[in-house]
C-alpha cells in the first residue's frame, strides 16, 4: 500500500503542529508581555506585586528595559467629568490553541468538542479594579453638591456647595487590585473568499463562551458584547490576502512563483492537530 | 511528529530541474600568450536531458545531464622561425657572383599559422550527481561565551542552522574530446603548412621538405608538442588556460558546493524589534532534512 505523501495534493506543503504554535505563543507572551498585560501607571510601576496574575517574563525583557505592562488611562468614575479614576489591570494570562481533533473538552455551549476543520482558542483572563480603601474614603469625602429640593417644600436652599476650581484628574489610591479570573473559550474556522490570485483568508469565530459567570444574564451579555466586538472590530482586521511570492533565481535562471493551491478542499486545513498549507509552484523565465 | 514540517514534491523538483537546465547558460572566452604561440578558447555551454530522482535512501540523484557546448572553439597561432631558401650563387666569378638563385623566404608573418578548432561537435560531456542534504548547527566561533542572543544579533554573531549538499558521487566526464581534437589539430597543421608553402615552386617545396623534413615535425618542435598530442591538448586547455578548472568549478558549485545552500538564523525571528521593544525570536531544534521516494521533507521543533 502506497504511503500517503505530504505533497499528494500540491507541489509544496507546510504544517504547524499545535504544540509548536503554543510554544510560539508562550515565547511571544514572555518576550512581548506588553501585548498581553494592560493597566494603569500605578500597576506598571510595580507589576510583580500589583498585577492579578503574575506573567512569565523573559529575563531579556527586564535587562533591555522593555515594558511588561502597557500603560492605559485610569478607569473613570462616571459623573466626575473624568476627574476621578480607578486603577485597573486586564491580562491575558494564558493563551493556547487547540486544533481538531480536540485535546481538551470544550464547554457544552460550544458543543463539547471541535468539529472538523475547527480550532479552539483558550484564554485565561485576569483583571481587577483598584478599590479605594475605607480609610481613604473616610478621610476624603466627596465634594458636596446642591441637595435635591423636593417640589412644593416650603424651606429654602441653604447653599453649601462650593464651586470647585478645575483640577487635574486624580486616580484614587488603593492598596491593591480586587482581582478576578475568567476562562474564555472561542471556536473558529478559516475560510477563503474571492477569486484565484486575490483570495482572502478570513477567520470566522463560530462561538464564544465565558465560563461560570453568574447570573446567566450577565454572562450572556458579556459574551454578546465580546462577540460583537470580535465580529465588527477584530474579524475585519484579521483578513489576510493569500500571498503570492516570486523568488528570483541566481544566474539569471528565471523565477519561482509560489501561491496557495486552489484544488484542495480546505486550504489552510485545520486537522490532525495541525494547520496545513498547500502551496503550488510555478517556474518561469 | 515535528512542530514544523515543510515538504517539496518530486514533481516540483523535476519541474524546477527542467527549468534550471533549460535556462542555464555559461559563456566564457580567454587567451594566453605561451611564448612561441598563443592559444585561446571561446565557449558557450548549455545543458540538455538528464533526470532528477528523489530516492528513499535519503539522496537526490541527477543523472546523465548532458553538457552541450553550443560554441566551443579553440585557436592556436604559431610563429615559425623564418626560413629562406635560394640566394646562393649559381655562377661565381673573380669579381663576385654573376648569377644567383632567387631567394625566397617563408614564415615571415607572426603568427604564421592560425588554427581554429571547432570542438563543439565533439564535446559531449555528461554529469551525474548523487547527494543528500545535511543540516548542521553552526556556533559562531567569534561569539564570546555567555553572550546572549540579542547581543549576538546586534553584533552579527548569530548562531545558524545550515543546510549543505553532501555530495556522494559526482561523475564529470568532461574531456574525452582530446583524442578527436588531436586529430583535428594535426590535420589542420598539415593543411595550414601546405597553404603556406603553396606559392612556392615545386622544386622549392621539395627543397624545404628535404631540408626540414616533414613540416608537421617542424611545427611540433615549435609548439614543443610531445608525442601524446591528446595529453598536450588537455594540458593546454586545462592547466594553461584553466578551462577544466573553470567548468568543473561552475558545475561543482552548482551541484556540490561546500558552502551552505541555505542558512536559518537561530533563534528565528518572528516579530521584529519595534519602538524599543526587543524582537521575538524562537529557538529551533532538531532541524533535519530527509528525502523519500516522493518528496523532500524539512522538519524542526520549536524549543
Amino acid at each position: 500500500m502506497k504511503v500517503v505523501a505530504l505533497t499528494d495534493f500540491s507541489d509544496l506543503f507546510g504544517s504547524f503542529h499545535e504544540r509548536g504554535l503554543n510554544q510560539v505563543i508562550r515565547h511571544v507572551m514572555a518576550k512581548r508581555p506588553s501585548l498581553f498585560n494592560y493597566g494603569t501607571a500605578w500597576v506598571a510601576q510595580d507589576w510583580e506585586k500589583r498585577l492579578c496574575c503574575r506573567p512569565e517574563v523573559a529575563p531579556e525583557v527586564i535587562t533591555r528595559s522593555n515594558p511588561v505592562v502597557t500603560v492605559e488611562q485610569p478607569l473613570p468614575v462616571p459623573g466626575t467629568n473624568s476627574i476621578l479614576g480607578l486603577n485597573w489591570a486586564l491580562q491575558i494570562a494564558d493563551l493556547a490553541i487547540d486544533i481538531h481533533a480536540s485535546d481538551r473538552e470544550l464547554p457544552k455551549e460550544l458543543g463539547g468538542k471541535l468539529a472538523k476543520q475547527q480550532l479552539a482558542l483558550f484564554a485565561r483572563v485576569c483583571g481587577g479594579i483598584g478599590c479605594p480603601s475605607r480609610r481613604f474614603l473616610d478621610a476624603f469625602p466627596p465634594v458636596a453638591l446642591d441637595p435635591w429640593t423636593v417640589p412644593g417644600a416650603s424651606n429654602t436652599l441653604m447653599r453649601t456647595a462650593v464651586v470647585a476650581p478645575p483640577r487635574d484628574p486624580v486616580t484614587l489610591p488603593t492598596e491593591g487590585l480586587t482581582c478576578f479570573e475568567l476562562d474564555l473559550y472561542a471556536t473558529a474556522h478559516a475560510r477563503v473568499m474571492g477569486p484565484a490570485g486575490a483570495q482572502v483568508l478570513e477567520i470566522v469565530v463560530d462561538g464564544l463562551e465565558i465560563v461560570d459567570i453568574e447570573p446567566q444574564g450577565l454572562e450572556n451579555s458579556l459574551e454578546c458584547y465580546a462577540m460583537t466586538l470580535i465580529r465588527f472590530v477584530l474579524m475585519p482586521r484579521m483578513r489576510v490576502l493569500l500571498p503570492v511570492f516570486v523568488f528570483n533565481l541566481p544566474l539569471g535562471l528565471g523565477s519561482v512563483t509560489v501561491k496557495a493551491a486552489t484544488t484542495v478542499p480546505n486550504n489552510p486545513a485545520a486537522e490532525d492537530d495541525q494547520i496545513k498549507l498547500f502551496v503550488d509552484m510555478e517556474v518561469g523565465p | 511528529m515535528a512542530d514544523i514540517t515543510v515538504a517539496a514534491s518530486e514533481d516540483a523538483f523535476r519541474e524546477f530541474f527542467a527549468h534550471v537546465r533549460d535556462e542555464f547558460a555559461f559563456a566564457q572566452s580567454d587567451s594566453a600568450d605561451l611564448g612561441p604561440f598563443v592559444a585561446g578558447y571561446s565557449i558557450d555551454i548549455r545543458l540538455e536531458d538528464g533526470t532528477v530522482d528523489l530516492r528513499n535512501d535519503n539522496t537526490i540523484s541527477i543523472s546523465e545531464l548532458d553538457i552541450d557546448p553550443v560554441v566551443f572553439s579553440g585557436f592556436i597561432g604559431v610563429d615559425i622561425p623564418e626560413i629562406c631558401i635560394g640566394g646562393f650563387c649559381i655562377l661565381p666569378s673573380p669579381w663576385g657572383c654573376v648569377i644567383r638563385a632567387p631567394r625566397i623566404c617563408v614564415f615571415d608573418d607572426n603568427p604564421d599559422i592560425s588554427l581554429s578548432l571547432d570542438l563543439a561537435p565533439f564535446l559531449r560531456a555528461e554529469v551525474s550527481f548523487i547527494g543528500s542534504l545535511l543540516t548542521r548547527y553552526f556556533v559562531n566561533p567569534a561569539r564570546p561565551p555567555g553572550m546572549d542572543y540579542l547581543t549576538a544579533e546586534d553584533t552579527g554573531l548569530e548562531n545558524q542552522w545550515q543546510i549543505f549538499i553532501d555530495t556522494e558521487a559526482v561523475d564529470l566526464d568532461l574531456f574525452d574530446f582530446a583524442d578527436i581534437a588531436g586529430d583535428l589539430l594535426e590535420a589542420a597543421l598539415d593543411a595550414a603548412i601546405n597553404t603556406l608553402l603553396g606559392p612556392l615552386p615545386g622544386w622549392a617545396k621539395d627543397l624545404v621538405k628535404a631540408i626540414f623534413g616533414p613540416l608537421i615535425d617542424l611545427v611540433r618542435a615549435v609548439l614543443d608538442l610531445p608525442d601524446d598530442i591528446d595529453e598536450w591538448l588537455s594540458d593546454l586547455f586545462g592547466v594553461s588556460l584553466g578551462l577544466i578548472d573553470l567548468i568543473a568549478q561552475v558545475l561543482l558549485d552548482f551541484f556540490a558546493r561546500e558552502n551552505p545552500i541555505n542558512v536559518i538564523e537561530d533563534p528565528f525571528p518572528i516579530l521584529p524589534a519595534a519602538g524599543g521593544l526587543i524582537p521575538v525570536k524562537v529557538p529551533l531544534t532538531d532541524f533535519t532534512v530527509r528525502v523519500t521516494d516522493d518528496e523532500m521533507i524539512v522538519e524542526a521543533n520549536v524549543g
